[in-house]
């Protein structure tokens, strides 16, 4: 089974590249052939005619949109992504710093959100039509209908300025305390790793604020779908013959979860690729030095060689998500193994 | 026609979801319609005596960093809320229902091509491919408007095709076409009108949705911006003063992007009941 | 088939009276209406008996089943009694209701293939049918099921075990769920629409293996169907049902050699005279479950019928002098 699932696997990998490279062509060719003109921006108000055309040369600005392509293409392959204008270090190298950060921030807020979400919308599955299931469903399409960013703001009014339990919304550490050495890139595991206290505390309490809001905004969507995934199997015709076989609520509560487990989890999959813009929104307002904070300013500030990276970053990661979902799929859902 | 007054009534008494939606978001409409006359104020007239002052009796909700009226520039904002929803959610159905009629009957390569096109959509955060195209293509309202069209576009070409194949596994096609009535004839007259029923909620979701992102693309400062009165430019600005305590500024726009987007999912979500319903009944 | 005796009236099985439901619902337009599903059926099942239950679609067949194994809705308006074993059913909840059904009342779905949990294996699922009502350890409920899935004829069933639902034909599956339902020994079987979907050699295989295990389980079987062939070959008695009451009821013989109602005259002439299923072939406008009629449901399309048909409520059988077959008509003569 093990050698059919990793077949499997090559299989998808290899039908999702080509959908990474096309969302990353269409990416490159608009920001080519919209926006801004960034030799204009590097070479400054000053600079020549014949400076122009050197910087142009050197950025390769001067072949065809297509070679560019190609030559971005091939390079990326072997993992140099360019360079930004803007701080002149490698794309890479910018992406490498960053990705833990908004990966730990995703990661915790899906995490908590998951935890709540799912067992909230079961229950409600269980108990349809009651006040419970009203509530639910009113409370998920309310946390469907609030912009991420504006709910960060109110958590800040609220837990910072009003109540002062949070720290100010600046980064992930107090700037009075110094880093921990690097094991994880998360600040507060590495510090407890190492038994750094305080530094810890004041990581974990950076990370409240907007891991709870990441962590509400998941919450809502994962609520509704596990109700209505919990819902069609509670009136599937399965369980009404297990009913009538006498089996007893417990072992039909158990059944209920063991056949949503994967739709669920299948959900909850899409929703961390959906994520993905939400998070970058709150760390914009956090400023949480993560990948979708620099790939917002990139957007901002026409610099193409990191927003390519930073859709780039974006597309992997959905492909990767999904590849892990799939697998998911193969082991525990023995209908669709023929399919595939 | 007082029958079907009354056959309406009924449906809100069942599904009131769908009523209070609807109200919530004709309210809205309404405030859009109507704002030169309900606004007591000039939208970006600047009150220099009165900057940053939170709400009082002059200025109901309080003003803004430019000492601008918040609550005339509320009112003012469902203007722009509309204008770019609307508009959107016209045009990806123009483009959508097309492609999507076309697909589902022919099949062939648009429907290949439409396949693709939503795989695309799926592999990527929607949010972050909005802002990359408004950002790279220029920041105007036209381009707000074309990219989050063009982006829906596909979600309602699916709900038709969808309709269309469900139809084409029943006897409705194969009767009509016994009959002898041409390809045009087929499409407009009998494929429409059933599979218009499903685009129902996606309507009001993606206007729910449109609203959003065009507040979020003014947010994160591309398209619209100062002194513009729209929701999301105005949470942009009141960003900064939530950290020195000048809640009110971006509290209020995000209320009403909030009621509004509300209003409409909750109409979604009753619409989608109703339509469940008429279904088991048929 | 045996013969049915005074005694065994006295002591049914299964003893339905006076049932009546009715379900509350809204229409698309929103207003409030009531369908009267069941109109006061009355039914038996003696020991060791097999009862066909037939009808046409919406005369309530189905809904008699659901309700006797438990399984109406909250939103379900019922009244009567349904007696099992000295206790009326409808009374019965939760764990109470869990230890009848599933052990002293097996259910055969419709669906084989739907019945069965998607994502386990059927050995399993037979297994976890046995522990939820005994305290067999596992590996002795492991033997059971081997020994009734050989029963229900499945070839190697060791290897059967293991497999899932969607892996097994349609009448493999029907045979599992037959296994199921028996597995806990059960005095009564119900049996809905057993042989739907299944192909037509299939279908008697089936029946042949139901009729078979019940007769050597001696217990007492309530099979639903629409074919009038199915209860003629494989059933002791049978009770006709038309708009949510039972019309006729009697031993199989009896009722086709001299039927009392009209409509199980016209049921019987119309299966004479063409193969297959009688109730396809009648044409009618199906009754309006809205209306609630207390006087007889079939008045509208009797050819027989007089004044007294549409008004006289009607609602016991008319003619108590012979105990094993009764008719609800106002006209029936006995022979």
């Amino acid at each position: 089974m093990w050698v059919q699932l990793f077949r499997f696997l090559l299989r998808r990998l290899a039908v999702s590249l080509p959908l990474v490279v096309g969302v990353v062509f269409v990416t490159f060719m608009l920001v080519r052939i919209g926006g801004g003109d960034p030799v204009a921006l590097l070479a400054g108000p000053t600079a020549s005619a014949q400076e122009h055309a050197e910087i142009r040369k050197n950025l390769g600005l001067d072949k065809t949109l297509v070679t560019q392509f190609g030559i971005y293409i091939t390079k990326a392959a072997k993992g140099d992504l360019g360079q930004s204008w803007l701080s002149s270090k490698q794309v890479s190298e910018e992406i490498g710093k960053r990705a833990l950060v908004t990966l730990e921030l995703l990661m915790w807020g899906v995490a908590i959100g998951a935890l709540v979400g799912i067992p909230v919308g079961a229950r409600a599955a269980a108990r349809r039509g009651s006040l419970y299931d009203q509530v639910v469903r009113a409370l998920s399409l309310a946390g469907f209908s609030i912009p991420t960013y504006w709910l960060g703001l109110i958590a800040i009014l609220t837990f910072f300025y009003a109540l002062g339990l949070s720290p100010a919304p600046m980064g992930r550490l107090d700037a009075t305390l110094i880093t921990p050495d690097r094991i994880t890139g998360s600040y507060f595991i590495d510090a407890l790793l190492r038994g750094q206290w305080e530094v810890a505390r004041s990581a974990l309490s950076h990370l409240l604020l907007p891991v709870m809001t990441v962590a509400v905004v998941a919450c809502a969507p994962i609520m509704k779908h596990t109700r209505a995934i919990a819902s069609e199997i509670v009136d599937s015709e399965f369980i009404r013959f297990a009913r009538s076989s006498g089996l007893g609520e417990r072992r039909i509560r158990g059944m209920v979860l063991r056949n949503s487990m994967v739709p669920v989890l299948t959900f909850v999959g899409t929703e961390i690729v959906g994520l993905l813009g939400t998070s970058s929104l709150i760390e914009l307002i956090f400023s949480w030095g993560g990948i979708g904070q620099w790939g917002l300013q990139s957007i901002l500030n026409g610099d193409f060689a990191a927003i390519q990276g930073y859709v780039l970053f974006a597309a992997l990661l959905s492909v990767v998500v999904f590849i892990i979902i799939d697998a998911a799929n193969y082991l525990l859902e023995p209908r669709g193994r023929e399919r595939m | 026609m007082r029958a079907g007054l009354m056959s309406w009534l009924n449906v809100f008494r069942g599904f009131p979801s769908i009523a209070v939606g609807l109200v919530i978001v004709g309210l809205y409409a309404a405030m859009a319609l109507l704002a030169p006359w309900i606004a007591p104020m000039d939208p970006i007239m600047v009150h220099a005596d009165a900057v940053l002052s939170p709400p009082s009796a002059r200025f109901l909700l309080g003003t803004d960093g430019n000492g601008m009226d918040l609550l005339s520039r509320i009112i003012y904002g469902a203007r722009y809320a509309f204008g770019i929803a609307v508009p959107a959610v016209l045009l990806s159905i123009l483009i959508g229902l097309p492609v999507g009629l076309w697909a589902g009957y022919r099949g062939g390569w648009i429907d290949e091509a439409l396949l693709r096109s939503m795989d695309l959509l799926r592999v990527f955060p929607s949010i972050i491919l909005a802002l990359t195209i408004v950002a790279a293509t220029g920041q105007s309202i036209t381009n707000v408007i074309l990219v989050i069209g063009l982006l829906d576009a596909p979600i309602f070409a699916r709900v038709v095709r969808a309709e269309i194949l469900a139809l084409r596994g029943g006897l409705l096609l194969e009767s009509a076409r016994a009959i002898g009535n041409g390809t045009t004839r087929m499409l407009f007259v009998h494929l429409l009108p059933n599979s218009i029923s499903g685009a129902l909620t996606q309507i009001s979701v993606r206007m729910a949705w449109a609203i959003r992102v065009s507040a979020t693309l003014a947010f994160v400062g591309i398209g619209i911006q100062q002194p513009t009165p729209e929701w999301g430019a105005m949470i942009r600005q009141g960003a900064e003063f939530m950290v020195t305590g000048e809640w009110w500024v971006a509290l209020f726009p995000g209320l009403a992007l909030v009621t509004l987007i509300f209003g409409l999912n909750l109409a979604a979500d009753g619409i989608q009941d109703w339509m469940g319903r008429r279904r088991t009944q048929r | 088939m045996t013969s049915a005796t005074a005694a065994d009236a006295a002591n049914p099985v299964l003893s339905i009276r006076g049932l009546h439901l009715a379900f509350a619902s809204r229409d698309p337009q929103g207003a409030v209406r009531r369908a009267h599903v069941l109109n006061g059926v009355e039914l038996e099942v003696g020991p060791g008996r097999i009862v066909g239950l037939i009808g046409e679609t919406g005369a309530g067949k189905s809904m008699t089943a659901t309700a006797t194994i438990g399984l109406l809705p909250p939103s379900a308006e019922v009244t009567g009694e349904i007696l099992f074993e000295g206790v009326d059913l409808l009374s019965l909840q939760g764990a109470a209701l869990d230890k009848v059904r599933g052990a002293r009342i097996g259910f055969v779905a419709q669906n084989p293939r739907a019945a069965l949990e998607p994502v386990t294996r059927v050995g399993d699922q037979l297994v976890r049918l046995i522990q939820a009502h005994s305290s067999l350890t596992k590996q002795a409920a492991r033997q059971r099921a081997i020994e009734i899935l050989e029963a229900v004829g499945i070839p190697d069933p060791q290897a059967r075990y293991r497999a899932y639902p969607h892996e097994l034909s349609g009448g493999m599956a029907q045979r599992v769920v037959i296994a199921m339902a028996l597995v806990n020994q059960p005095q009564l079987v119900i049996a809905d629409e057993p042989t739907t979907g299944l192909d037509v050699t299939v279908q008697a295989q089936v029946l042949d293996l139901l009729q078979q295990l019940v007769r050597a389980q001696g217990a007492a079987a309530l099979i639903i169907t629409h074919d009038l062939g199915i209860v003629a070959q494989y059933c002791d008695d049978m009770a006709i049902m038309f708009a949510g009451r039972v019309v006729e009821r009697g031993p199989v013989a009896q009722v086709f050699a001299h039927p009392q109602h009209p409509y199980t005259r016209r049921l019987i002439a119309a299966s004479r005279a063409r193969i297959g299923n009688a109730l396809t072939s009648m044409k009618s406008d199906p009754p309006d479950l809205f209306r609630q009629n207390t006087a007889c449901v079939y008045a509208d399309r009797c050819e027989l019928a007089a004044a007294v048909c549409q008004s006289a409520p009607l609602e016991k059988p008319c003619n108590p002098a012979a105990p094993t077959h009764r008719v609800l008509c106002h006209l029936a003569q006995m022979p």
